[in-house]
């Protein structure tokens, strides 16, 4: 319907020649970093080769910057090769080719941004972490995150239809008699929307698997860490990793990175002695961090494991009770770690804020259905296990029906659904609390978090939900069922609904809301009588 | 973006960034069809909508589809123009009212109703309307400036109102309209 030739097209090839640029620059940066870490242990002639490939690639990118008319990458990358020349004649000087390295990502990212198609600037970006996953560079397409999602978008729709398809014909054959649903057609059309049925299920899981990148992918990423914070904390480290093949949702690699990149730098800075230590304590001088990923029926497992000191319980929870958290003796390590602010470590030192970190992360990881394991022994080490869902896209769900209103509450924070019982609720400081498993926890009716309603109800289902440690009795009228849902994000101009997660398509084609339990707990700041 | 401009030397046109380009390209049909002619125009292709008694346009070019009502989810907590979320085919669509938008009450929904579903600031925004009314062509250089018993609450969302035949056309400023603004506070509930 438009007029003339459409002025967006010379744009739109600007905009494809630099996200191509962007990803393959990318993708040479990690092969950079990759070919220099590790380089001290090499023998002469494989590290003279590896220097040897690290300036080819950067002269690639020298060249490939003057093209795109970006002057000042052209230039570091310029300098960057002179640095890898003299690392390569004295044999030092790697930091600065490292930070040289980091710098020009920097500038890289701020030449591009903006430049990503029109749509979703941070799926793209995304995208860019997905092509930079070892070995996918030839016999491959790139396709951006966002048009995968459009396709996994049609396709739930699809199986919405082989539903509705599936309820008609149903009650189609319930009016018919014996011999009339016997008949050869009836039987032919039965039969066409079982075979469509499975080859949904099929395309479904093929999507799925497109959505996949190995975790290997961030792997180089980690080593860097514990080069860096090594050199910084003075310690001697040894990263063994595997696991690389596993598959992960995109959707969750970028949780996945950051949880793992702290997990690790926090076995170097907090869990590894000095090797002065080591020594006394008849360890090897280098501390050893294993890093282990495994899929299994319903998640992703990574172990992040060292041979330090091991987490010390009380000291940790010296430190809570310092910040003024009232917990009791006997309290678990996980529940320890995921308080905000605590750290073993008093001094505000490189690595401060460490504390928050931890429970930043533990509060990321479940937001996406994941969790975050702690086993420690002292003096013998700490394991950290990390445990995400198979897919960021499907979370299982509990229906509650509000007020003839559905929502979902995401099962992984559900603790218990108990039918309400009158008698089981106490009004303690002008709060509604409920009698559970010996305890009290914090009435929440979710008709009025959500809804107009002025009083909790009387009658109906407590769901106890649990976040970072804190639990919920969410009322409500109804169980409607469990579900696997796609979990679609809510645009900003709905203003991220507080103590929403998402909202999702049911069979029938309706929208219906998620629950976010943490953010529900955030919203509702009771005194807190929990557990 | 750095950079830019480098990409090619000719130093023609091509350098002008997409609405001068625009309007350079219109310039340029006028010269050749507009011979002779005393008025020059510039034709745009607009779609219009009833509210309330009232008709409003958005460009053509800005509205990918029309959808019929086919349920609304309420957002808690959302930002008062907003009516709630709807499935377009697989995706979630946020719905703006533009009665709500307009501070004008809402109404229930009924068969004429219909969702826009708009481009704006890269994405898809439903705007809900009482009805769609038609395709329209109008002329750029005849666009009017709101009249000044317009509400000052209202002004911010109209780029201008055209004459069309005996119809007042109220022109929507599409990206004003579906932006959410501080003081767009939430409704209750």
């Amino acid at each position: 319907m438009r007029q003339g030739p459409d002025p967006r097209v010379d744009e739109q090839v600007f905009q494809a020649l630099v996200e191509e640029f962007y990803l393959e620059s990318r993708e040479r940066l990690d092969r950079i970093q990759e070919v220099l870490l590790g380089l001290e242990e090499l023998a002469p002639e494989p590290r003279r080769e590896r220097l040897v490939e690290a300036r080819r690639e950067l002269h690639t990118l020298k060249g490939n910057s003057g093209m795109m008319g970006l002057g000042e990458l052209q230039e570091l990358a310029h300098r960057i090769e002179d640095q890898v020349v003299a690392a390569q004649e004295r044999g030092e000087g790697l930091r600065e080719v490292l930070a040289g390295v980091d710098r020009f990502r920097t500038l890289l990212e701020q030449a591009c941004r903006g430049a990503a198609p029109a749509g979703d600037a941070a799926a793209d970006a995304q995208a860019g972490d997905e092509a930079a996953a070892p070995g996918a560079v030839q016999e491959s397409v790139r396709v951006s995150f966002a048009s995968l999602d459009a396709l996994v978008d049609l396709l739930s729709e699809m199986v919405i239809f082989r539903n509705r398809l599936g309820e008609f014909l149903g009650q189609g054959l319930a009016g018919l008699d014996k011999a009339q649903r016997q008949s050869p057609v009836w039987r032919e059309v039965e039969s066409a929307h079982r075979t469509l049925g499975r080859v949904l299920a099929d395309i479904q899981g093929g999507v799925t698997r497109l959505r996949m990148v190995p975790l290997g992918s961030l792997f180089a990423q980690l080593k860097r860490i514990v080069y860096d914070e090594g050199e910084a904390e003075g310690r001697q480290v040894q990263l063994v990793t595997s696991g690389g093949d596993t598959p992960l949702d995109r959707g969750l690699l970028e949780v996945a990175s950051e949880a793992m990149g702290h997990l690790v730098r926090n076995a170097v800075v907090h869990g590894l002695e000095s090797p002065a230590e080591r020594r006394r304590l008849g360890k090897p001088a280098a501390g050893r961090i294993t890093v282990t990923a495994a899929a299994r029926a319903e998640e992703v497992v990574i172990d992040i494991s060292d041979d330090g000191r091991g987490v010390d319980r009380q000291e940790l929870l010296a430190a809570a009770r310092l910040r003024g958290f009232e917990l009791p003796q006997d309290v678990d390590l996980q529940a320890l770690l995921s308080l905000p602010g605590v750290s073993t470590r008093e001094r505000a030192d490189r690595s401060a804020g460490r504390g928050m970190g931890m429970s930043a992360v533990m509060a990321s990881v479940r937001r996406l259905g994941g969790k975050v394991e702690v086993v420690s022994a002292p003096g013998r080490g700490t394991r950290l296990r990390l445990r995400l869902p198979l897919t960021a896209a499907i979370v299982r769900a509990l229906l509650v029906g509000v007020d003839d209103e559905l929502f979902a509450v995401p099962l992984s924070a559900v603790e218990e659904t108990i039918r309400f019982a009158d008698e089981r609720r106490h009004s303690m400081n002008h709060a509604e609390v409920f009698e559970w498993r010996g305890g009290l926890v914090p009435l929440l009716d979710l008709g009025m978090v959500f809804g107009e309603r002025q009083a909790p109800r009387r009658q109906g289902y407590a769901v106890v939900v649990e976040a970072e440690g804190k639990y919920r009795a969410l009322l409500v009228d109804e169980i409607a069922g469990i579900r696997d849902v796609v979990v679609k994000p809510l645009d900003e101009v709905t203003g991220r609904g507080a103590g929403l997660a998402g909202a999702t398509i049911l069979g029938d084609g309706r929208v219906i809301l998620i629950v976010d339990p943490i953010g529900l707990i955030l919203l509702s700041p009771l005194t807190e009588q929990t557990v | 973006m750095s950079g830019r401009g480098k990409k090619d030397g000719k130093g023609s046109r091509q350098d002008l960034a997409g609405p001068e380009r625009v309007l350079l390209f219109a310039d340029s049909l006028q010269e050749t069809e507009g011979e002779g002619e005393e008025r020059r125009q510039e034709l745009e292709t607009w779609v219009s909508c009833r509210v309330d008694r009232e008709t409003f346009a958005l460009p053509v070019a800005q509205v990918q589809e029309i959808l019929r009502v086919t349920g609304l989810t309420r957002v808690p907590h959302a930002p008062y123009p907003v009516r709630g979320v709807t499935n377009m085919r697989g995706y979630v669509l946020p719905v703006v009212d533009l009665r709500l938008r307009l501070r004008l009450p809402p109404l229930e929904l009924g068969p004429r109703h219909r969702i826009m579903v708009v481009h704006s600031r890269g994405r898809l925004i439903g705007l809900l309307v009482d009805a769609v009314d038609q395709v329209v062509q109008i002329d750029r250089l005849s666009i009017e400036a709101p009249p000044e018993d317009v509400m000052t609450e209202q002004s911010y969302y109209i780029l201008g109102v055209y004459h069309l035949g005996e119809e007042l056309l109220i022109l929507l400023d599409a990206d004003r309209v579906l932006e959410v603004r501080e003081g767009d506070e939430a409704a209750s509930g």
